[in-house]
């Protein structure tokens, strides 16, 4: 394109060079959605990223890019969706459904990003979109409650009349993003009064939060959540007759529950997952918060739809413990270590652990770098800041029996001990893999100590080498069913940091034991 | 003249913020309304040369507004936005005391025959203040402040609902057994 | 507070924005470069990468969310950027700042306490779950962190014998600071880590949170979120400098390209220090501010009070 037919171009849709330039310099910011089963594609799209120099977003309001990995059709696409529809212009999708065509992927995304004139007439069709349905939100909504959705409401639209429509709780709406005007996107549902960015952890399938009990599973009308993480009723009375109160968005008031100190604080269900970063993907952890501690919780995991889902982590092929086989476990582990260290606030050692799980998982040649990673992995393990904020966090006694709907079995061993001991499990395999023939006390691992004796109890030891296939899918059913007792009266970090410290991986558990994942 | 401006700028500010405090939709809003009108009530303290005061009042307001809508927050509903509440009971009783008190101490500040500025203003404003406050009454200001920071422990104290022998047990022996860890252990 | 003798350079108050934004861009990029060679790509090309998501940013369409009080939330937002400038006010650079107050310390002391408001603002403010947690967290961190600190400014104010930021440094003329009270420069750099939410006390912007406070924000309020919380590192930076590592002084060089290259070096181990240690959480870190590292505070200064009252200072 010449000069002069950019200039033109420029003209008629109103995008200046300045914004063709910002646009030519601007990093790319992918936010990652993982359905079950797309654990292959994840693996390359991050390796793509990190060798493009890209950082991946967190949230979507610095995206710019959602990239899909995994097959569709499983519950985490509503998910992606309600994401989508709160990233701002320019943006754009993709899907990534096998490993070799995740660059080829990404430069798409890339392309339509700097086709800035699309991204306008984009922009302005969904400002309109807006504009339309709020003329026709005066009717009630249907009774679903599948969707979360908020309305566009014109600033100089009377507040006035919207009182009718609070009390109706089904409302379909979706998520509007505006300009910089100050349009106020309410929501007129029973669910979070919350935002935009909560709604990418909600689970599809939970549909609103609480609001009726049906999402919630209990049928209970008390535990009606809106606002409030945190928020305390000054009344005493109960908080049934809210229709008359005018709130903002067309919220309506949190409804309240003792906490541990006594307090009668206001009530949250919020859902983490299945959209998150550094997340085992499929799962969606239910929360019902008072401010950011944790009351109760209660696990979903969203199975994919197609049955042929093929599970990464797998030991088909690799029943010998050859070094490739051995590289490929500890790959595994090195996968779950360098998500731990994301989600315990630590990027730079993340970073270096990402770069060692794509270099385990090439298959020929040794591993090259090998003083980077040991530095790393003797940084990683000596550190005592991160022994700090481990120690004691999320404890799973030695000698539980855990109970499914036909058996009971044994907690795994590998899950044992605390958040600090399962972590110190990941850095002796990739310990055994980087520095195989240190088995002196240099390198003897402050954090597992566990691994050295005989095991208490008469349990199970700790399997020597990494799990994979149908051992992670155990360890996948013991952590689902550990995980809600594990992180009630936690608060959030400490959530985070437990649920990374089992990471479950539920491709395999929808593979081996698909009847534990459909609980 | 220029501090003339200063001044009745802020004295208006100060007042309308304050009323803010009760005209305004939401907690955190009336709280940082608040906080404005203190920030005000600072700045004609700056013009009298009182620096130290002047922003350690812009200091300490911020952070005692800040834990007070912490507090108002988690104890009077309201979600992130604006909601029609009102603050006020007894409103025209409360509105012609408040009236009332206002003009009674805007009298007075106004009428009172203040001494005349015999000395020359200290060289060092923030010296003779900490040798006014410390100088012949230190041990007065200390004991003051052991009062009452024993007064806040004991508030805490007294508020809590688990005592030294529901953490430790009944000898007071071991790690505390707290639902959420502290970071030294204790 | 501003004595007839002092003068308000008038022209530093162009100046300091832009030292202090190029402070905060190299923040921005030695963090992106440190990240980088973890990662094993080269660190050159990351150095661009703050301004290749500045670029992105303000591209991006702004976000509004249901309910939000959007009042208050871009004025917590702004509030940031706002607190760093102020507070670099009375930095010295060279022996001369934009107004050496009597009051200096207590002035920066106050700035950086306007970032509690204006974070919980910003979190709180935009109605979701992640940013009140986030603003929260930022306010355990001050809470925790706020004594010490005080205290710690308290102590050089002490060893002076004043106020007032231009008196620190000018006492510092035998010995720095830093040798006579490391316990208070310690703390003081943890504060300075505390108080700009910067690794590894950046529980606030979590990632455990999709960001914290900083989840909501998009486009133009993003960025100067940011921007703000590295000019606020840099700031607290180059106050390192006249409180506890003597100013400008130093051979050779003129005071001001002295006092710019300490605020560099502090700068940098900032840096650094954010890449080496995980996130310290918060409901545990709150004991250790308070049984350790008040304490220890305290008895700096009191240390420092002897050598004061027994005249070797």
């Amino acid at each position: 394109m010449d000069m002069r037919a950019d200039a033109a171009a420029d003209r008629t849709t109103g995008v200046s060079g300045i914004a063709r330039w910002l646009a030519h310099v601007s990093a790319q910011r992918p936010l990652l959605v993982t359905a079950v089963g797309g654990t292959e594609c994840r693996l390359a799209v991050e390796r793509v990223v990190r060798e493009r120099g890209l950082r991946r977003a967190l949230s979507p309001s610095e995206a710019d890019t959602l990239v899909e990995c995994g097959p569709a059709g499983s519950g985490v696409d509503e998910a992606a969706e309600r994401v989508w529809d709160q990233m701002g212009e320019p943006r754009a999708r993709v899907r990534v459904r096998s490993a070799e065509e995740a660059g080829a992927r990404i430069d798409e995304a890339r392309i339509a990003l700097l086709d800035l004139p699309a991204q306008r007439r984009a922009a302005a069709r969904r400002t309109d979109a807006d504009r339309v349905e709020d003329q026709e939100s005066a009717e009630p909504g249907t009774d679903d409650g599948a969707q979360t959705a908020d309305e566009a409401e014109d600033p100089g639209q009377d507040r006035q009349d919207r009182h009718d429509h609070r009390e109706h709780r089904d409302r379909q709406a979706r998520s509007r993003h505006h300009d910089g005007q100050s349009h106020h996107a309410h929501e007129d549902r029973q669910g979070h009064g919350r935002d935009d960015a909560e709604e990418h952890e909600r689970a599809p399938g939970r549909g609103e939060h609480g609001g009726h009990g049906n999402a919630h599973g209990h049928g209970q009308d008390h535990d009606r959540e809106e606002e409030g993480g945190g928020q305390e009723d000054h009344e005493g009375h109960d908080h049934h007759d809210h229709h008359g109160m005018e709130l903002p968005g067309g919220l309506v008031m949190a409804d309240r529950g003792d906490d541990r100190d006594g307090l009668r604080l206001d009530r949250l269900h919020i859902a983490i997952g299945p959209v998150q970063a550094d997340w085992p993907a499929g799962l969606v952890l239910g929360l019902t918060v008072q401010g950011d501690v944790v009351q109760e919780a209660e696990v979903a995991v969203q199975t994919p739809s197609v049955e042929d889902v093929s599970v990464f982590w797998d030991d088909i092929a690799r029943e010998t413990l050859d070094p490739g086989a051995l590289r490929f476990r500890a790959a595994a582990s090195a996968d779950s270590l360098q998500r731990f260290l994301a989600v315990a606030g630590w990027p730079d050692a993340a970073a270096t652990g990402l770069l060692l799980r794509d270099t385990l998982l090439v298959p020929e040649g040794q591993a090259t770098g090998r003083t980077r990673f040991t530095r790393w992995l003797r940084r990683v393990r000596r550190s005592k800041l991160l022994r700090w904020s481990l120690r004691g966090l999320g404890p799973i006694p030695g000698g539980d029996r855990l109970a499914g709907p036909t058996e009971s079995w044994p907690v795994p061993a590998r899950l044992h001990g605390d958040a600090a001991a399962r972590v110190g499990r990941w850095i002796d395999d990739i310990a055994a893999v980087l520095m195989p023939d240190t088995s002196d006390t240099f390198l003897a691992p402050p954090i597992s100590r566990e691994r050295s004796g005989p095991p208490a109890g008469g349990l199970s030891s700790a399997p020597p080498f990494p799990p994979l296939g149908r051992e992670r899918a155990e360890y996948a059913r013991a952590a689902v069913a550990l995980l809600p007792d594990m992180v009630a009266g936690q608060e959030l970090a400490a959530v985070r940091l437990v649920v990374a410290s089992l990471d479950p991986d539920l491709e395999s558990l929808a593979v081996y034991l698909p009847e534990a994942a459909h609980d | 003249m220029a501090e003339w401006t200063v001044f009745v700028v802020c004295a208006v500010a100060a007042v309308a913020a304050g009323a803010a405090v009760f005209r305004v939709d939401s907690m955190a809003r009336a709280t940082f309304a608040l906080l404005a009108s203190f920030v005000f009530t600072a700045v004609p303290v700056l013009l009298l040369d009182l620096a130290y005061l002047g922003v350690l009042i812009v200091l300490m307001m911020t952070m005692e507004m800040v834990v007070m809508a912490v507090f108002m927050i988690m104890f009077m509903m309201n979600p992130a936005g604006l909601m029609p509440m009102t603050m006020v009971h007894n409103t025209k009783g409360a509105l012609a005391i408040s009236i009332a008190v206002f003009c009674v101490l805007a009298a007075g500040a106004l009428l009172v025959p203040w001494p005349r500025e015999s000395a020359p203003p200290p060289a060092d404003p923030t010296l003779q203040l900490g040798e006014a406050i410390m100088g012949d009454d230190m041990l007065v200001m200390m004991v003051a402040g052991l009062v009452l920071f024993a007064t806040m422990v004991s508030g805490v104290v007294l508020a809590t609902g688990r005592g030294r022998y529901d953490r430790y047990g009944d000898d007071l022996r071991g790690r505390p057994d707290d639902p959420i860890r502290g970071g030294v252990g204790r | 507070m501003i004595d007839a003798d002092d003068a308000v350079h008038w022209w530093g108050l162009v100046l300091a924005p832009a030292l202090l934004a190029a402070y905060a861009y190299a923040a921005a990029a030695g963090s992106a470069a440190r990240t980088a060679r973890a990662s094993g790509a080269p660190a050159a090309a990351a150095l661009a990468a703050p301004a290749r998501e500045a670029a992105g940013l303000l591209l991006r369409r702004r976000r509004t969310v249901p309910g939000a009080d959007t009042l208050l939330w871009r004025v917590g937002i702004a509030s940031v950027p706002v607190a760093a400038v102020m507070a670099v006010l009375v930095v010295p650079v060279g022996g001369r700042a934009i107004a050496d107050l009597s009051i200096g310390v207590v002035w920066f002391n106050a700035m950086e306490v306007l970032l509690w408001g204006g974070m919980w603002l910003a979190g709180w403010g935009a109605n979701s779950v992640w940013g009140l947690v986030g603003g929260y967290r930022y306010l355990i961190q001050g809470l925790s962190h706020e004594l010490p600190h005080m205290f710690a400014l308290t102590t050089a104010a002490v060893g002076a014998g004043s106020l007032r930021v231009g008196d620190i440094a000018a006492a510092q003329q035998d010995v720095w600071f830093v040798l006579v009270m490391p316990a208070a420069f310690v703390v003081y750099l943890v504060s300075a880590l505390a108080m700009s939410f910067w690794p590894p006390f950046d529980q606030p912007v979590g990632r455990d949170l999709s960001g914290g406070a900083a989840a909501e924000p998009s486009g133009p309020d993003r960025l100067v979120l940011l921007a703000g919380r590295h000019a606020m590192l840099a700031a607290a930076a180059a106050m390192a400098v006249p409180l506890f590592l003597g100013g400008g002084a130093g051979p050779l060089l003129p005071g001001w390209a002295w006092s710019l290259l300490k605020a560099a070096a502090v700068l940098a181990l900032l840096v650094w220090a954010g890449g080496r240690v995980p996130a310290v959480r918060m409901d545990r870190f709150a004991e250790v501010g308070w049984v350790v590292l008040l304490p220890l505070v305290l008895l700096q200064a009191l240390a420092v009070s002897v050598f004061v009252v027994a005249g070797w200072m």
